[in-house]
């Protein structure tokens, strides 16, 4: 079998062919990181499970205030009209 | 345009756990675990605190949504019975109750 021909060396370092008159090749912004799981990042969890149990006291809190407000309102109309 | 007018804290509020609070608080469980899945971690035993936070977050959600929803019906209910009120002219009840058998056409057997 005949040696397959090497390609010719460049002269000139390869570059990716680009259409005469476009932007500069510029490095991309966004930067991948491998993501850890195995060593949690505490804070955040502290910080999630803070902001989870402040939520749930505002919104059971909210809830009671919004019963004792209806409860309130209900008692005013009855006193108005003066019904048993 | 304010989301709870004062006006509809006059109406009961709903219950804590609502359609609403529990089907967004579902969505929100649903969605953290399916960020889990996407970044091939252990679908229900990987990030606990962030399960907790998005179905705390979708219980708020739906709970003021309820709450929203609630009034804008009550809202509605409340403009057409007005409506109803001052036209009693257009509501009034049809004297004598007719029978279906009056209103349908009489039967015409094609053979």
């Amino acid at each position: 079998a005949r040696p397959f021909p090497a390609l010719p060396a460049p002269s000139r370092p390869l570059r990716p062919p680009r259409a005469p008159g476009s932007p500069p090749f510029t490095r991309s912004a966004f930067v991948v990181k491998k993501a850890n799981n195995a060593q949690p990042n505490w804070l955040r969890v502290g910080l999630a499970f803070g902001t989870s149990a402040a939520l749930w006291a505002l919104l059971i809190k909210q809830h009671h205030e919004d019963v004792a407000e209806y409860e309130r309102r209900k008692a005013r109309a009855h006193q108005c009209r003066q019904c048993s | 345009m304010v989301f709870l007018p004062d006006e509809s804290r006059s109406l009961p509020p709903p219950p804590l756990l609502n359609k609403g609070s529990v089907w967004l608080g579902f969505a929100g469980w649903m969605s953290a675990l399916l960020d889990n899945a996407f970044n091939h971690r252990p679908i229900f035993g990987a990030g606990i605190h962030r399960q907790v936070l998005l179905a705390t977050l979708g219980c708020v959600v739906g709970y003021h949504l309820v709450k929203r929803a609630e009034y804008v019906h009550a809202k509605v209910d409340r403009e057409l019975c007005e409506y109803i009120r001052q036209h009693p002219e257009d509501f009034r009840r049809s004297t004598g109750k007719k029978r279906i058998g009056q209103l349908l056409e009489d039967f015409q057997p094609v053979r």
